[in-house]
């Protein structure tokens, strides 16, 4: 059966998030408290899951490295956007990531005494670490294929060192169209590279600055707006299980057949988005 | 009152010895004498830091405090994680190794395992009385004269999930955990064979005593000498499914004079 391979340092799986930079993703998303552009609102989300992927990793010996990791951009050129002493590497183990943010930002976090913990420093006012690793950049147009076609050779590369492993996710985020082409051959073509355990995935997270709803996971294209949502839609891979499974513990209840794939998100539905569609690791 | 220890135990498949986190007590193998014997198993759970280490003090107090109440253990044993964390924190600063920001959530969080706890007493007259204690999905299983007599405190395959109760360290959480805990006891014969075992083990074993195939009979079989006829067996079913893929430990207590 496709998409059980067990995650383990042996046996590590990939994410590759591919970030669409845009002029427009200047623009304001829907959903926050205050104004926040989209390109923003995407950095945030994605260096705030690196943290958390890092975090739910780490065991004394230092961060398991179950995951190998990934971030592109796409606007005016296909790059990694790793900055500091990971920049312009494509994918890096996750103890590497953990190890080289490009800056981590002391923040004060009110906790009173008696949820400190084990830590002696626990207490009131105590500083919390906040890592990031790239920034936001919204400059350009929005080469897709460009960056559906340098994920296809970086995880080409991967899946030969890595032919057991549970199957690569790729996770694009963008606000519009491909300026360089049709990008559905191309996303097509990306999804054909297999492991032993099935193929790549590819989930589609599309912005808006709207306030229209978002649709989140849809199974049919029949709900969907227009031409560009439904190409969107056909492009991104049904969700494995688990991962149907953790978004009906958030009480999505999804139909077998739901796609990674959302249209019209907002600062929530990224956040819901990633979390779903990052969890294959089941640790008890 | 004698009995005949042994322990078996493995990480999980594609994890080193060094990322076991299941713990049990007494290490010995061979045969213990007296009026009043305690047995242990935890499960360190994966997702918190230094586990492995909270689950072997757990088991540690528990053998060691013969004449402590189970609240009495856990509350023993938060008291003395304040000091193996102050000795690892003093540790890490002298090999000049000083917390990581992505470890302090973890370290902030507390550990957590799981604790199934027996205790063996020899009352005049006979018969032997035990008690058990668990919290979590770790299990004793009692079997007399070739039949399933007691399963605590799990009951069934199917009540095996993946957030399973859990006893944190942080002594501020001990009425949380002394409310979930569990206790039961009942009587022993000599003949009688324990189980300790953590929670993948515990799940195949009810699974296979729904089926009515005696899991306890291929548990009987191992000796402790010969640990790679069990990690060649877990393998075994691991592979077809039966066994999930976690760590595994088995401490097996048969009073002798059956």
């Amino acid at each position: 059966m496709p998409y059980t391979a067990e995650i383990s340092r042996a046996n590590p799986t990939c994410f590759l998030f591919l970030i669409d930079q845009s002029e427009s993703m200047k623009n304001n998303i829907g959903g926050g408290d205050k104004p926040m552009q989209k390109a923003e609102a995407v950095a945030d989300a994605v260096n705030r899951l690196l943290s958390e992927l890092s975090i739910k990793c780490a065991k004394e010996d230092g961060v398991r490295n179950y995951f190998h990791v990934g971030v592109l951009g796409y606007g005016a050129s296909v790059s990694p956007l790793f900055e500091g002493e990971l920049a312009g590497r494509d994918l890096v183990p996750l103890s590497d990531v953990a190890a080289h943010p490009a800056r981590l930002e002391e923040r004060s976090r009110s906790l009173p005494a008696s949820v400190g913990g084990d830590l002696p420093a626990a207490g009131p006012g105590r500083k919390v670490m906040f890592p990031t690793w790239f920034s936001p950049v919204a400059y350009g147009d929005t080469p897709m294929c460009g960056a559906f076609t340098r994920a296809r050779s970086v995880l080409e590369g991967w899946l030969a060192d890595h032919p057991r492993s549970f199957p690569p996710i790729v996770v694009n985020i963008t606000d519009g169209e491909s300026t360089d082409g049709d990008a559905a051959p191309v996303a097509q073509s990306l999804q054909s590279l297999t492991s032993a355990d099935g193929a790549v995935l590819l989930f589609n997270l599309h912005l808006s600055a709207d306030k229209n709803e978002p649709i989140i996971f849809p199974a049919e294209e029949t709900n969907l707006p227009d031409d560009f949502a439904r190409r969107l839609h056909r492009m991104s891979s049904v969700l494995p299980a688990q991962m149907r499974e953790a978004a009906n513990r958030q009480g999505l209840m999804l139909d077998e057949q739901a796609r990674g794939f959302a249209f019209n998100a907002d600062i929530s539905a990224i956040v819901q988005f990633l979390d779903v569609g990052t969890q294959v690791l089941e640790l008890t | 009152m004698k009995a005949v220890v042994a322990s078996f135990w493995l990480p999980r498949a594609g994890s080193g010895v060094e990322e076991y986190e299941d713990a049990y007590c007494p290490k010995r193998n061979g045969t213990r004498s007296s009026r009043r014997m305690r047995f242990a198993v935890a499960d360190g759970a994966s997702e918190s830091l230094l586990s492995g280490m909270w689950a072997d003090l757990l088991v540690r107090t528990w053998c060691r405090s013969r004449r402590l109440g189970p609240g009495e253990v856990i509350a023993t044993a938060m008291s003395g994680w304040q000091g193996e964390m102050t000795a690892y924190l003093e540790g890490r600063e002298r090999h000049e190794r000083p917390i990581q920001w992505f470890e302090e959530p973890g370290l902030a969080k507390g550990a957590h395992a799981t604790l199934v706890g027996l205790d063996l007493t020899t009352p005049s007259p006979a018969p032997g009385r035990w008690t058990a204690v668990a919290l979590g999905d770790s299990c004793m299983f009692q079997v007399r004269e070739g039949r399933l007599i007691t399963s605590f405190p799990m009951k069934t395959s199917a009540e095996f999930g993946t957030s399973p109760k859990l006893v944190p360290s942080r002594p501020h959480l001990l009425g949380r955990a002394l409310a979930n805990l569990d206790e039961a006891e009942g009587d022993w014969c000599p003949g009688d064979v324990f189980f300790l075992t953590t929670d993948a083990i515990a799940a195949w074993f009810l699974a296979g005593a729904e089926e009515g195939s005696a899991p306890w009979s291929r548990l009987a079989d191992f000796e402790p000498h010969t640990p790679e006829l069990f990690a060649a067996w877990v393998g075994e079913q691991r592979g077809l499914g039966l066994i999930r893929n976690d760590d595994v430990t088995m401490l097996r207590v048969e009073i002798a004079g059956g």
